[in-house]
């Protein structure tokens, strides 16, 4: 049977991603933020944000590391791909019989996936510290821990995909790249948020979960389109 | 997928090309066709637009006038069926730092539809060809210019398909390498495959060309057979003699033309224009064995391709 062109480039970008330097840093850096702040939270069981408004420091460590995470893969993605349009490692694979998305898809895939997990791990610090701290671990607060690692997951997709689409725009100046990144597709994990600040869909997460990957997949198809219109 | 099915003839067809960057025209109406089987060599000066053509062949550069056909399918508008046909070396091939020689060679092949078996079966055997079986799971990064041009080759010629492109794929490679090369396309060739080459190095150019077009400009100049364009140029016809007994004087040789020595018992002759080569072998021929020597070679020359490209220039130049 043929081949599957997007799941075998997926699974050489998991191999070249996860013996990578970029990766053992951010197998280390993001526990490591987590474990930080988890140290400086120990004592308290919730943060305040505002009058009879509070989230934990699960929640609180999660945006953060959502944050730092998006950050990360939105970047990474970016100057992988204009680094190794630059070094014309595409000729050899947008020559073959196959759909140059499969390209984008592959790096997309591999490197979201692993910070996510990266993500996941480091958000998961907080249940150990509960257990330290002898504080006892509920249904709610696993089933908000584990809306909170969605929400990232569908972060990272997100800045991922915007990653995607600014690597392919910004051709071969990864200068060009980093700036479209970190100006304009950090901002797309706000995009599907945007009905919750006219008070519209509150409390609908899987609407905005899906909003979320219309969106993502929406974001992609248009890096597809560049990608195949592009000179190599 | 196995070997490519034979393809309508001629195999390769670029017909009206023209591309321009950024308001600057780097090629002309450039046309020219390649039989199967035929080994087209395609020279010409730097930034002649040798390297853009290959590219617009291997579909790598989509916005352009003109047709350009591999086996029949349009490069821009049948891009998965001209591809299926390809086997394409860049100028300089890039591959990923993380893989490994294996790996590469591995992927690329499963994409271009090698079956498995097949696959691990060629890969091994060329790497064993070109003397890379110890560096298969060397990393990319690890491995030298030649060795990177080489495994860039070897993915090229993998799925061993109809047509392949290369662009300038003697570079950076050591003599064996250049002949084992040489050896290979010839050898591709009597089994059918089309080969398209641009290369600085004349003489290897000559050594497997069966053809060869000359870009200048933007545009093709002139195309044709060593002997085409010997005569397309009015270049002077040579004979070559090789005295195994040297004649007791060799001033008859100066009956037919310019005589030059090459080496001991090495000549030149030039014959004048229009003058008949065959009748002028002969009567070297009598006349040395009449001064008492003996033959061993005799024969026209063909010029050297490096002649011709320098003719070419040089005539370029002054028509400007």
């Amino acid at each position: 049977m043929p081949t599957n062109p997007t799941l075998l480039l997926t699974g050489d970008e998991f191999r070249g991603f996860a013996k990578s330097k970029v990766m053992i840093v951010l197998w280390v850096l993001m526990p490591g933020i987590a474990l930080v702040g988890f140290l400086l939270l120990r004592h308290r069981a919730r943060l305040e944000l505002g009058p009879g408004h509070s989230i934990s420091a699960k929640q609180y460590m999660g945006f953060l590391e959502s944050g730092i995470a998006g950050a990360i893969a939105s970047v990474l993605v970016a100057v992988e791909i204009v680094s190794d349009r630059s070094r014309n490692v595409y000729q050899l694979f947008v020559i073959r019989p196959i759909r140059p998305e499969s390209l984008l898809w592959a790096k997309f895939i591999a490197i979201s996936v692993l910070v996510i997990i990266a993500a996941t791990i480091s958000m998961s610090i907080g249940f150990i510290f509960d257990a330290t701290e002898g504080r006892p671990i509920d249904a709610d607060e696993l089933l908000q821990s584990g809306k909170a690692i969605l929400a990232t997951a569908q972060g990272v997709g997100l800045a991922c995909a915007g990653g995607v689409l600014f690597g392919v725009l910004a051709k071969d100046s990864i200068l060009v790249a980093v700036v479209l990144v970190l100006q304009i597709g950090q901002n797309f994990i706000f995009i599907p948020q945007i009905p919750a600040f006219f008070g519209v869909m509150q409390n609908q997460f899987w609407l905005w979960t899906a909003i979320t990957f219309a969106f993502l997949f929406a974001v992609m198809w248009i890096a597809g389109i560049a990608f195949r219109r592009s000179q190599f | 997928m196995l070997r490519s099915a034979p393809v309508a003839e001629p195999v390769v067809q670029i017909r009206g090309l023209t591309k321009a960057f950024y308001g600057q025209r780097v090629l002309s109406d450039v046309s020219f066709e390649i039989e199967r089987g035929e080994v087209f060599g395609y020279i010409g000066p730097n930034g002649a637009g040798k390297t853009t053509t290959l590219k617009i062949l291997a579909g790598l550069i989509g916005k352009y006038q003109g047709d350009v056909m591999i086996g029949g399918a349009n490069v821009a508008k049948e891009r998965a069926k001209a591809h299926k046909l390809l086997g394409y070396l860049p100028q300089a091939a890039g591959f990923q730092k993380w893989r490994t020689v294996w790996s590469a060679l591995d992927t690329l092949g499963a994409l271009s539809g090698v079956p498995d078996d097949v696959r691990k079966r060629r890969i091994g055997e060329l790497l064993e060809r070109f003397d890379l079986a110890a560096a298969r799971h060397k990393r990319v990064k690890e491995l030298s210019g030649g060795m990177t041009q080489k495994l860039g080759l070897m993915q090229a010629l993998l799925h061993e398909p109809a047509v392949l492109v290369l662009d300038e794929p003697l570079e950076g490679l050591d003599p064996p390498s250049r002949s084992l090369l040489k050896e290979i396309i010839i050898e591709r060739c009597k089994a059918g495959t089309t080969v398209l080459f641009s290369s600085h190095i004349l003489s290897d150019v000559e050594d497997v060309a069966d053809r060869v077009g000359i870009l200048n400009g933007g545009k093709l100049a002139i195309s044709g057979s060593i002997r085409d364009l010997t005569a397309a140029f009015g270049l002077p016809v040579e004979i070559g003699v090789e005295f195994a007994a040297a004649p007791v004087e060799t001033g008859f040789l100066a009956n037919h033309g310019k005589v030059a020595e090459l080496k001991h018992g090495q000549w030149r002759v030039e014959l004048p224009n229009g003058a008949d080569s065959d009748a002028a072998i002969h009567a070297i021929i009598e006349a040395t064995l009449a001064a008492g020597g003996r033959i061993r070679k005799i024969g026209v020359v063909d010029p050297e391709l490096d002649d011709l490209f320098a003719e070419y220039i040089n005539r370029a130049k002054h028509a400007n």
